[in-house]
């Protein structure tokens, strides 16, 4: 088992174990007719204050508050003890009125874009790598641009008409002139960069003798400029999750001090 | 289509006294001068190479200098590739070598207090490379003659509150540092006008090779005995116990040897080697071979390797201190056949050590004065917990230099830059890295400062600008004796420093008389001045950025995933 794997066990039990603590002792206390509910209230809402520090954190790199790292484990695995602390709040029942539903939707939406990132962020980085064509997001529409113009420099060596031509006006310089096929990456798929490689492919029957070179540099351009666009959609989706993720956290948070407010006031 | 044909460069394409802003070339008659000076006089020109003549060495790898009263000649911790030959005049070496000598580099960054850390939040520049030029301006640098020099407004008063000792005419010094590339011990102020020969280490060292009478290499081999060798081999564990009468002649036995070549006019970005480079390099000790000797290494990296079919595989590596052989030598001696060495030791780049023969070991072991290793060389070498891919990337591509190797796990890291903010946010808005750099399996070494072992980097650095930390070993540029020369760029082969317009507060760029723009040299200073080390490293949220101490390959979290 390696550290990680040993780290992640540790963590779910160490969940289990509170989440079992807090329902053996939420059992204790109803039993004694002692009402909970404040209580998981403010647990709740003391766990969404500290998981929303985390954006804070982040932003103090240069005071030692402990790493990075550190933060994130505790930030998962108090993000993910609230679901059952939520649950015992609000006793399973869903809600009734508007301002609970709009609660009830910002919390699931943060805890569910907060699994998914997680996941996301476990899942894409190995794919990056084994695709090969790393580059630092900011530049990749630099290296776009570069390969865009070593197309066009190919294409002006052909004549006026030619097969290489035709193609590329239909086919190619809409695929070479920015990032393409963003959710196809998304989703993993391969398609569009075969039929683009077909079609390649297929002018070639008709090319001349001299023009198929220039065939197998527009297909190595081609594989290359794929491989850029599948790092753009994938780095895009590990930068823009967080767009989701962090506003509606703060939504929750002032939701939450209306909630705890209006519960003060007529309780 | 076919490039125009370029002038293949030459190994003296650049004499050494037209380099770094020098320009006095050597004439014929400061050969024929040279020649009469002691040290030259008995050299057997004979020996020597038709392409390599005693007289074009000495044309091409020498330079002539004059130095003023309170010129720093060279200074402690300085890196060296240059020996000197006092002509005329004379030279202190500074012996007091405590709080960083008389010659104070600048002084370490103080660690931020706590508000001053937070305040970095508000108060770090808007523009990028701003400089305080008020500071700069304030230390001791003359120009003469295009070259820049360090020097002591009063040397006899600064000398007088340090122990020195007086070196003269017909004295040598820095030969140990320019053979060994090690850091200069010691240094150098000249404390009359005087007239030195700067040599090239590889002028000195092709002088020593040919010269069939040996008197150069003799006295240079007297002089690292007298000085240096003896506290070298006490720094190894095996001999540290011995009596000075069997350390004398221990002394007396070795040999210093070197391998592998640099030549300052190649770039030293190109020792980088190719995909084959373990069959190009310097066999130090071959495997299956008579363990004549065992070796201890003095400065630079050393490959031990063994046969696997019709290739070699990396074992492991050396770096200075450790030897190669003394299991052989003492484990494999006690047996009936002659002991063989069971790998391959080969030197990657340059490499220095100390050949001490092995019936001087078996010697001191029969007498039970030293013991050796407890088990066999291959108990010894095999344990590497790295991947062998990696550990053949790290030692082909020199990453085995780094203390502090910026290394990326590319299946965790989630592109996220929080090291470059962290970065920035330590260094005035201006990060010190590039999240980027050569890649093998899951592992990236960022474009980052290694803090390397050995750094080539601040080699030929004229105003010692770039030097290394007398506390922690680290390798930082002072801002202000920095003249923006690019050398260090250029050395660097892992394009870790970055050459910068610095500018005002204001965000003009700050130039010179001529309107061109001052340069500085920036690069990774591991946050020196900052709570809780390397901001990089404290900020990647995933565990994926390790800074690693490549010297040690155990126990390091990131490389052994």
């Amino acid at each position: 088992m390696t550290a990680f794997a040993r780290r992640r066990v540790t963590g779910i039990i160490l969940v289990v174990l509170a989440t079992i603590l807090l329902t053996v002792l939420t059992a204790v206390f109803d039993a004694a007719f002692v009402s909970t509910r404040g209580v998981h209230g403010w647990l709740l809402a003391a766990m969404i204050v500290f998981l929303a520090c985390y954006q804070i954190r982040k932003r103090l790199t240069m005071l030692p508050l402990g790493t990075s790292a550190l933060w994130l484990q505790l930030h998962i695995y108090i993000g993910l003890s609230t679901l059952p602390v939520f649950f015992l709040h609000t006793d399973g029942r869903l809600p009734r009125g508007p301002i609970e539903i709009f609660m009830l939707a910002c919390y699931l939406i943060v805890f569910l874009s907060g699994a998914g990132g997680l996941l996301l962020s476990r899942i894409i980085p190995p794919r990056l790598r084994n695709r090969g064509g790393e580059a630092l997001y900011e530049r990749i529409p630099g290296y776009v641009r570069r390969i865009a113009a070593q197309t066009e420099k190919l294409i002006s060596t052909t004549a006026e008409e030619s097969v290489i031509r035709d193609l590329f006006e239909a086919r190619l310089r809409p695929y070479f002139e920015q990032p393409a096929n963003f959710w196809r990456h998304v989703m993993h798929s391969q398609k569009h960069c075969v039929l683009l490689l077909d079609a390649v492919r297929d002018a070639g029957r008709f090319a001349a003798e001299e023009e198929q070179l220039l065939l197998n540099e527009l297909t190595e351009l081609v594989q290359q400029k794929d491989d850029l666009d599948y790092q753009y959609a994938m780095q895009s989706i590990l930068k823009y999750w967080l767009f989701i993720h962090v506003p509606l956290t703060w939504a929750l948070i002032v939701m939450t001090i209306f909630h705890a407010s209006v519960a003060l006031m007529y309780s | 289509m076919s490039l125009p044909p370029i002038t293949r460069p030459k190994r003296w394409d650049m004499p050494f006294s037209q380099e770094g802003g020098h320009d006095a070339d050597i004439s014929d008659e400061d050969v024929e001068e040279l020649l009469q000076l002691e040290s030259f006089r008995n050299i057997d020109e004979k020996g020597f190479k038709k392409s390599v003549p005693l007289r074009d060495i000495l044309r091409n790898d020498v330079r002539i200098q004059t130095y003023r009263a309170g010129d720093v000649i060279v200074r402690h911790g300085d890196w060296g590739s240059s020996a000197f030959l006092i002509m005329s005049g004379a030279a202190a070496v500074e012996l007091d070598r405590g709080d960083g000598g008389v010659v104070k580099r600048q002084t370490k960054k103080k660690r931020r207090s706590l508000f001053q850390s937070f305040a970095q939040l508000w108060q770090n520049n808007r523009h990028r490379e701003v400089r305080d030029r008020e500071a700069a301006g304030q230390s001791n640098l003359r120009s003469e003659d295009g070259v820049t020099r360090l020097y002591l407004s009063d040397v006899s008063a600064v000398l007088e509150d340090s122990k020195s000792a007086t070196l003269e005419a017909g004295q040598w010094f820095g030969e140990l540092a320019a053979l060994g590339r090690t850091p200069r011990a010691a240094t150098v102020i000249a404390t009359d006008r005087s007239r030195l020969v700067e040599i090239r280490w590889q002028g000195l060292r092709d002088i020593m090779r040919f010269d069939r009478n040996g008197a150069l290499k003799g006295q240079i081999d007297n002089v690292f005995r007298e000085r240096a060798l003896t506290s070298f081999l006490k720094t190894e564990p095996l001999f540290a116990d011995l009596g000075s009468d069997d350390l004398r002649q221990l002394v007396s036995e070795c040999e210093l040897v070197t391998f592998g070549e640099y030549d300052t006019a190649t770039p030293f970005r190109d020792l980088k080697s190719t995909d084959d480079s373990i069959s190009d390099e310097p066999i130090i000790a071959e495997e299956g071979e008579r363990a004549s000797a065992v070796f201890l290494i003095r400065s630079g990296t050393a490959r031990i390797s063994r046969s696997h079919f019709h290739g070699r595989k990396t074992v492991g590596y050396l770096n200075p201190g450790r030897a190669f052989g003394l299991s052989e030598v003492i484990w494999g001696g006690k047996g009936d056949s002659q002991p063989k060495y069971e790998y391959r030791l080969s030197a990657i780049g340059y490499l220095n050590a100390v050949l001490i023969p092995a019936t001087v070991i078996e010697a001191l072991a029969n007498r039970k004065v030293i013991s050796g290793p407890s088990g066999s060389a291959a108990g010894e070498y095999s344990e590497s917990p790295v991947q062998e891919h990696l550990l053949n990337f790290l030692v082909d591509q020199h990453y085995v230099q780094g203390t502090a190797t910026m290394v990326i796990d590319l299946d965790r890291c989630t592109r996220c830059d929080d090291c470059v903010q962290a970065c920035a946010v330590a260094h005035d808005n201006n990060p010190r890295f590039i999240r980027h750099g050569p890649v093998s399996g899951r592992h990236m070494i960022a474009n980052a400062c290694m803090h390397c072992a050995d750094p080539v980097c601040m080699i030929e650095c004229p105003t010692g600008a770039i030097h290394r930390d007398t506390n922690d070993g680290l390798v930082l540029i002072n801002e202000s004796t920095c003249i923006g020369c690019a050398q260090c760029a250029n050395n660097c082969p892992f394009d870790a420093i970055r050459m910068v317009e610095v500018s005002t507060p204001s965000g003009g760029v700050i130039v010179d008389a001529k309107g061109t723009p001052i340069m500085e040299a920036t690069k990774c200073d591991l946050c020196q001045d900052q709570h809780g080390g390397p901001a990089c490293q404290h900020a990647c949220p995933h565990d994926a950025l390790e800074r690693v101490d490549l010297q040690n390959l155990f126990d390091q979290g990131v490389i052994s995933r």
